[in-house]
């Protein structure tokens, strides 16, 4: 309650208290009320106009300003009624005006009319901030969605040297998808797609459909596989209205042939010596049906040194010009007539395209790819010799445990780890692992568990007896444990494979082992000597019940 | 898997055809295959074509045919190795003991 005179600070705050505001701080001027203003934080100001010093509508102005986003209103108490101080009152940031002298019941239908703004703003406020971190939190999605992109996605890509990519993103991440991968052969597979969904949401999906391209791409799966399975994941992991349109294209090391599939992509564009071949959409986008129809197989064209390719996302199509008009139905048709064989189409594309848009940030992203068909696009053949003693870049590690009745049955590591896949890259070393495998199980199995002792085997009738002997102790239900654990560990050139078998029985002696080139005839104790040769180290331990080696695969 | 004999009286060469995987299992079958023929009598041809794998008991077998045959006396051949069992053989230096082809 501002005013420089008493009687009227009196009158009013009775007033007030008479309607249960308790608590009414009195100022005398403008400076005291900003100070109290500060200490107290009044929920309502009522201000005189015309007081020594600061007059009101100064006061009423910084204190406007200290309340910042909160809304306390300021009504100004007034003799005055002409025009102009109205509207004054209202220039400095009074939201009401009451004229002297006071009337009861005005003031307190002003009160009321007050506080339901108040209300109302406050509500407001509150819901602000809400949306001020829901926009925080969608602005570290997108952040994270391009970081997934980038890194994931993007710098995994090969030949990007070769293609001329165009990528322009939008405000809004969309998450067009452009995948490059080399086939065995030396070719190379593209795809390019394009999420239905923004943001998270699109970049979650590209991650699988990124590593399942690149790795049977490397494997070199044909097309129809590789989309079944980018068509399948799609459809288990998206829900029904989220699906990827893809145009997949295949050029095979041997040259001579493009192999397209477009499902929901704009039309790609072939520019060959003998014209410009549309190669439009003739399937349904990824991730829609449980299977694919098999009618709608990848095709295939003759190509030759000198043609070139043109992809593109709908991004570029539907980019719109300050009068709404689509580059599809401006600019684009006379990029492509005047686009010559044996031409990049991509820079005057781009010009076209930035005339058409005249600045304008595009509503969509866009993502353009030019692939000149020369054999430089294409990975030197793997028969290469330095290609050749490479074995795989991944690590793996797989382990068994047989026990008791069990112990006499050791499946074939090498079918074994061929049924997963591990021996992929590694099927020159499949037939050393095995013996070596072979040779250490029987050892722990022989000696360890079953406590047979090896130079019975000096005589026929000894090696007889000593796998009746084996036999006999297994089919009386051996107590006992073996375990392997084989690992491979890549490494520049040629990786090596680690393997470990330790027994629970107590060992033999290795120490005094004897090689068996004193007695080159000796038909036991060859199992070692075989380990040994093959292996780059061996070493027993825990009193010859554990035995770790390594081989080095060439 | 198998283990077939072949005895050839013009010549007098016994063929022995171990197929599969060769290893301890078949230590009794490939002992009957010459246990019957007496001693230092015969040439031996063990035929490895049909093998797909060879364990270090399985050297152990072709030593004691070795020895059965008449040791360092008469050499054992054997024949048709592929590429796994050659290198198993190699290693082991069966090449001094025994003629491989």
């Amino acid at each position: 309650m501002v005013d420089d005179e008493p009687t009227n600070r009196r009158l009013l705050a009775r007033m007030l208290k008479k309607e249960g505001f308790d608590e009414v701080m009195e100022a005398s001027g403008g400076e005291q009320a900003i100070a109290q203003f500060q200490a107290h934080r009044p929920d309502i100001v009522f201000m005189d106009i015309m007081m020594p010093q600061m007059d009101g509508f100064e006061a009423t102005r910084r204190i406007k300003a200290l309340a910042g986003m909160d809304f306390v209103p300021v009504i100004f108490l007034t003799a005055l009624h002409d025009e102009q101080s109205l509207v004054r009152c209202t220039e400095s940031g009074g939201d009401d005006f009451l004229t002297k002298p006071f009337n009861f019941s005005i003031l307190k239908a002003r009160i009321v009319a007050m506080e339901r703004v108040r209300d109302l703003q406050r509500t407001i406020a509150a819901k602000n901030r809400a949306l001020a971190q829901l926009l925080e939190k969608d602005r570290q999605e997108q952040t994270l969605a391009e970081r997934i992109f980038s890194r994931a996605v993007n710098q995994r890509n090969v030949a990007t040297e070769r293609l001329q990519i165009v990528q322009r993103s939008a405000a809004t991440f969309n998450g067009d998808l452009l995948l490059t991968q080399h086939l065995p052969d030396g070719g190379l597979r593209i795809l390019l797609g394009d999420f239905t969904g923004h943001g998270l949401a699109a970049a979650i999906g590209a991650l699988p459909v990124s590593d399942a391209f690149r790795t049977m791409t490397r494997k070199g799966l044909d097309d129809e596989q590789v989309l079944e399975e980018l068509n399948r994941k799609l459809h288990e992991m998206l829900p029904a209205d989220r699906f990827m349109a893809a145009c997949l294209i295949t050029l095979p090391g041997g040259g001579g042939e493009l192999r397209w599939w477009n499902g929901g992509m704009p039309s790609a564009w072939l520019r060959t010596r003998e014209g410009l071949r549309e190669l439009s959409s003739h399937a349904l986008p990824l991730g829609i049906l449980p299977a694919l129809p098999a009618r709608e197989c990848p095709r295939r064209i003759p190509i030759h040194e000198g043609d070139h390719l043109l992809l593109m996302s709908d991004g570029l199509l539907e980019a719109r010009n300050d009068e709404g008009v689509q580059f599809q139905d401006a600019g684009f048709n006379g990029v492509l007539t005047g686009w010559d064989w044996n031409r990049a189409v991509l820079p005057t594309l781009c010009e076209a395209l930035d005339r058409h848009c005249d600045g304008a940030e595009p509503e969509d992203d866009v993502a353009v790819v030019e692939v000149p068909l020369d054999g430089a696009l294409f990975q030197p053949r793997p028969t290469d010799p330095q290609e050749g003693t490479h074995t795989p870049r991944g690590g793996w590690t797989w382990s068994l445990v047989l026990e008791d009745e069990r112990l006499g049955d050791l499946p074939s590591v090498g079918s074994v780890l061929r049924g997963l896949g591990l021996l992929e890259g590694l099927e020159d070393c499949a037939g050393a692992l095995e013996t070596i495998v072979n040779e250490l199980y029987s050892n722990a199995l022989e000696h360890g568990i079953l406590r047979l002792h090896s130079p019975m085997k000096a005589h026929p009738e000894g090696f007889a007896t000593y796998y009746q002997r084996r036999a006999e102790r297994l089919e009386a239900g051996p107590r006992g444990r073996v375990e392997i654990r084989i690992a491979y560990e890549p490494g520049d050139g040629a990786g090596a494979i680690r393997i470990r078998i330790s027994d629970t029985g107590d060992g033999f002696d290795a120490e005094n082992w004897q090689p068996v080139t004193q007695d080159p005839a000796r038909p036991w104790g060859r199992g070692i000597a075989l380990v040994r040769s093959l292996c780059e180290s061996v070493a027993f331990d825990a009193g010859g019940s554990r035995v770790e080696v390594v081989y080095r695969c060439t | 898997m198998s283990i077939q004999t072949q005895v050839d009286e013009q010549s007098n060469l016994v063929t022995i055809t171990v197929g599969g995987r060769f290893d301890f299992a078949q230590h009794k079958q490939f002992r009957d295959a010459y246990r019957d023929i007496p001693a230092n009598t015969r040439r031996y041809v063990v035929d490895l074509s049909e093998a797909t794998y060879l364990d270090s008991s399985a050297l152990g077998m072709l030593l004691l045919l070795r020895e059965h045959a008449g040791g360092d006396s008469a050499r054992v051949t054997i024949r048709g190795c592929s590429a796994d069992v050659q290198r198993v053989l190699q290693i082991a230096h069966f090449d001094r003991l025994f003629t491989l082809e």
